[in-house]
């Protein structure tokens, strides 16, 4: 009798703690996710409505897209669009390929010259050639004003580059000895063996180049000055803040659009952020594992 | 033989006839850099545009940058410059030095009558330096700043409605915009003025200008010395009199820390009585819902003057918006200025202002015209290369205007309020000095934190602690930046005022 009621006492005390710890955990999910939520409202309701709610919305009251409409209508945003999955897919590739080859290489305790060339990718992480020689070191590539000046530059992060060679340590060395045993070359250790044991790291540095080149803008703004080459940055950062300008008098902004509203500028943000969040979820899974096991070793 | 080379001769004569005849009419290839707008540039489907293009026999290459003095910077830096560049302000005269900068004293001459006829030349005059006139200057309206103010609640509280207050009578408004519950919700929820319309700088720029003066801008006095409007005692007496409206509670306690967002949703919620803004400070309310909640509101026009009447003035924009000039590396710089002068013809300016009759726009009886075009499709990708302030007009009202749109006009239309007193800074169009790049912003923000100290009355405005804001002023760098504008000042004018 006495062991029972012990046991239904400790129960409800279990049960309590599962309720407030849910109740807490519930409060800071909805404190992190109610202001994403809160943007998606306001995207979708009328300007007054959110005036008078001073921006913060519960739920929308009449739902109406005008926001929408007006963004998809940009000038220049489906071009802009286009050159920054292109950047984004191209950029991505080409950055794995290269980083992965380059920590791998790092990698190898054997390699002749391997502490200076760790070395030397150290240092760029610190000192960089600064704005003018780099814009005219891309000047001499005839880089200006194309998309890949926004991808081949930047291509290698020396962070990335670490991190990579970081979590190649990490692999058993005795897996590469059965594979160079097995009669591998090193090509071959490196994508039957590596590789396929590397899809964290792989699934981080996927995360961090494709964020990366999405959200490209200072790079943008300096090498590509004309329309065709603009990324979906810069045109959303023109959206944003169009119009107030001591240039223009009445008549001439009269022939021209309107301030971005808190509606629009809204629904610019859910625009640019859409794709970044249909893909994250299937990355999650490698991400947190990539992250800690990439950043341990010396 | 002899019939042979003799053909084979003429054969080349016709080839080489041929080739320059080709030469002539092979489109000239120009490029352009101005700051980046809405606009798109498309002349396969604006006939505006392929009609400005053929007409000069011109093939566009138009570079748009968010910031042109980094990009202006860059490309010259590399050499490799736009032939025309349409650069803010006056920063043309910063260039100078650069030998980038084509003198178009010539080809003004010979190619530039029509721009030459539509500027005046007090204009001209601010991009020459020792008689070569190095840009083409964009002609500003210099008047942008409207008072606004609640009308219906100026009614409400019993006060005469007029279209000048002065000091006095708008202090006593203002404290009771706060303190007599003018929306009737029975709560203490309105004030005279918060942030709406820029800060502590432009939202009182009125009441500045009833006190002799504007922030940031510096004068000749009448006893012949250069001093800054934020050491004297006319700012002193602004700042006193706004201490005083907060003081009363007419001023929105979140005055110096609301977000520009949060001032304009007060504002637009109704809750304020009182701005000077940029002229569509109203459409913007408006755009934000304010005549949807608040739909018996009515902001005027109105006129702030010191309590004798004789002392108002608001802020100037400076008489030059953009300068356009042509670079020395433009291979072809006679074909840039007859494009940049057709731009000021009639037909020209017609074409690149407003597009194609019919399509984009249409006139109105007055001669005024209207858009019809979309508005979500820019299609003026040449604004802001040519401009002067005689040229177009704002529609005239329509007849079935929504109430919005009645209380908007008036702000839009600055044409009826030009003639009003503007303060122009002394120093307006002088190369930025070397003194003000190293100590501008330290001082800068000095005076802001003095401010906010002397209008909350953290810090209480006397004899004693005026004095002592002045000396820091002039330690952390005021009277250094303020002597080198009144060097380069005095050098140009050829004047020995001194510094005070």
């Amino acid at each position: 009798m006495v062991t029972a009621k012990k046991k239904v006492r400790k129960l409800r005390r279990v049960e309590m703690f599962d309720v407030i710890n849910l109740t807490l955990l519930t409060l800071i999910c909805l404190s992190m996710f109610y202001p994403f939520l809160n943007l998606l409202f306001v995207s979708i309701s009328a300007q007054s409505e959110v005036t008078a709610a001073n921006g913060l919305l519960l739920y929308p009251k009449k739902i109406q897209l005008e926001a929408y409409k007006y963004v998809f209508s940009y000038n220049n945003i489906w071009r802009a669009y286009q050159n920054t999955i292109f950047t984004t897919i191209v950029g991505t590739i080409l950055s794995l390929l290269l980083t992965c080859m380059g920590g791998y290489s790092l990698s190898k305790k054997g390699m002749p010259g391997r502490t200076v060339m760790t070395n030397f990718v150290l240092i760029t992480m610190f000192i960089s050639g600064g704005l003018i020689p780099t814009y005219l070191t891309m000047r001499d590539y005839k880089l200006l004003n194309s998309l890949w000046v926004l991808i081949l530059p930047g291509c290698v992060s020396a962070w990335n580059l670490f991190l990579a060679r970081n979590f190649f340590m990490g692999i058993p060395e005795d897996l590469k000895e059965a594979c160079y045993i097995d009669g591998g070359n090193e090509v071959q250790t490196m994508l039957r063996i590596v590789l396929p044991l590397s899809m964290p790291i792989i699934a981080t540095l996927t995360l961090f180049y494709g964020l990366g080149y999405w959200n490209q803008y200072s790079s943008a703004i300096i090498y590509n000055t004309r329309q065709e080459y603009h990324v979906l940055q810069v045109v959303v950062r023109r959206m944003y803040s169009s119009s107030m300008s001591d240039l223009l008098t009445p008549e001439e902004l009269e022939l021209q659009r309107t301030p971005p509203t808190e509606v629009v500028r809204a629904a610019t943000v859910m625009f640019t952020t859409a794709p970044v969040l249909a893909i994250y979820p299937f990355l999650q899974k490698h991400f947190a594992q990539g992250v800690m096991v990439g950043s341990l070793k010396g | 033989m002899k019939k042979v080379i003799a053909l084979i001769l003429a054969l080349a004569m016709v080839l080489s006839i041929s080739a320059v005849a080709l030469a002539d009419e092979k489109p000239v290839k120009l490029s352009i850099m101005k700051s980046a707008d809405d606009s798109v540039y498309d002349p396969v489907n604006n006939p505006a545009l392929a009609k400005i293009l053929e007409v000069n026999n011109i093939e566009l290459e138009l570079h748009m940058v968010d910031d042109i003095t980094q990009s202006v910077n860059l490309a010259m830096a590399s050499g490799e410059l736009c032939d025309i560049i349409a650069s803010p302000k006056l920063t043309v005269m910063e260039y100078m030095s650069s030998g980038y900068v084509l003198p178009l004293n010539d080809l003004l001459d010979q190619y530039g009558q029509d721009l030459k006829a539509r500027i005046p030349e007090a204009v001209w005059e601010f991009v020459t330096l020792g008689g070569d006139i190095y840009a083409i200057p964009q002609e500003n309206k210099n008047y942008k700043w409207p008072t606004a103010i609640r009308m219906d609640w100026v009614e409400k509280l019993g006060y005469e409605k007029k279209t000048e207050y002065t000091v006095s009578e708008l202090k006593q408004i203002l404290i009771d915009m706060a303190t007599k519950d003018p929306d009737g919700n029975g709560e203490n929820d309105t004030y005279g003025m918060n942030a709406y319309g820029g800060g502590w700088k432009n939202t009182n720029i009125a009441i500045y200008g009833a006190f002799n003066g504007i922030p940031d801008q510096n004068y000749l006095s009448e006893d012949g010395y250069i001093y800054s409007y934020n050491t004297s005692d006319d700012f002193r007496a602004a700042l006193t009199y706004l201490n005083e409206l907060w003081t009363a509670g007419a001023i929105d306690p979140e005055f110096f820390v609301a977000s520009e967002d949060q001032a304009t949703q007060k504002a637009a919620n109704g809750k304020i009585g009182y701005f000077t803004s940029w002229w569509n400070g109203v459409k913007v309310l408006c755009e934000n819902g304010f005549a949807d909640l608040n739909p018996d509101a009515w902001y005027d026009v109105i006129y702030v003057t010191s309590d004798d009447g004789k002392t108002q003035g608001v802020l100037d924009n400076g008489r030059v918006s953009n300068s356009t000039f042509i670079t020395t590396t433009c291979k072809n710089p006679e074909a840039a200025m007859k494009f940049l002068n057709y731009l000021a013809t009639d037909e020209g300016y017609e074409l690149f202002q407003y597009g194609w009759e019919g399509l984009h726009f249409e006139y109105n009886e007055d001669g005024t015209t209207t858009s019809i075009y979309q508005l979500n499709k820019d299609y003026l990708p040449l604004t802001g290369l040519v401009k002067w302030q005689s040229a177009g007009g704002l529609a005239p009202l329509k007849e079935d205007a929504s109430r919005a749109q009645q209380m908007i006009w008036p702000f839009e239309n600055t044409q009826h309020i030009l003639g009003l007193p503007v303060y122009q800074d002394l120093f307006y169009g002088l190369p930025t000095t070397q003194e003000a790049l190293e100590y501008a912003t330290e001082v800068s923000n000095y005076v802001t934190s003095k401010v906010v100290e002397f209008v909350t009355g953290a810090t209480p405005i006397n004899d004693e602690t005026w004095a002592a804001y002045k000396t820091d002023w002039a330690a952390k760098g005021g009277m250094k930046v303020l002597e080198s504008y009144a060097k380069q000042y005095n050098e140009l004018n050829k004047s020995e005022y001194p510094c005070k």
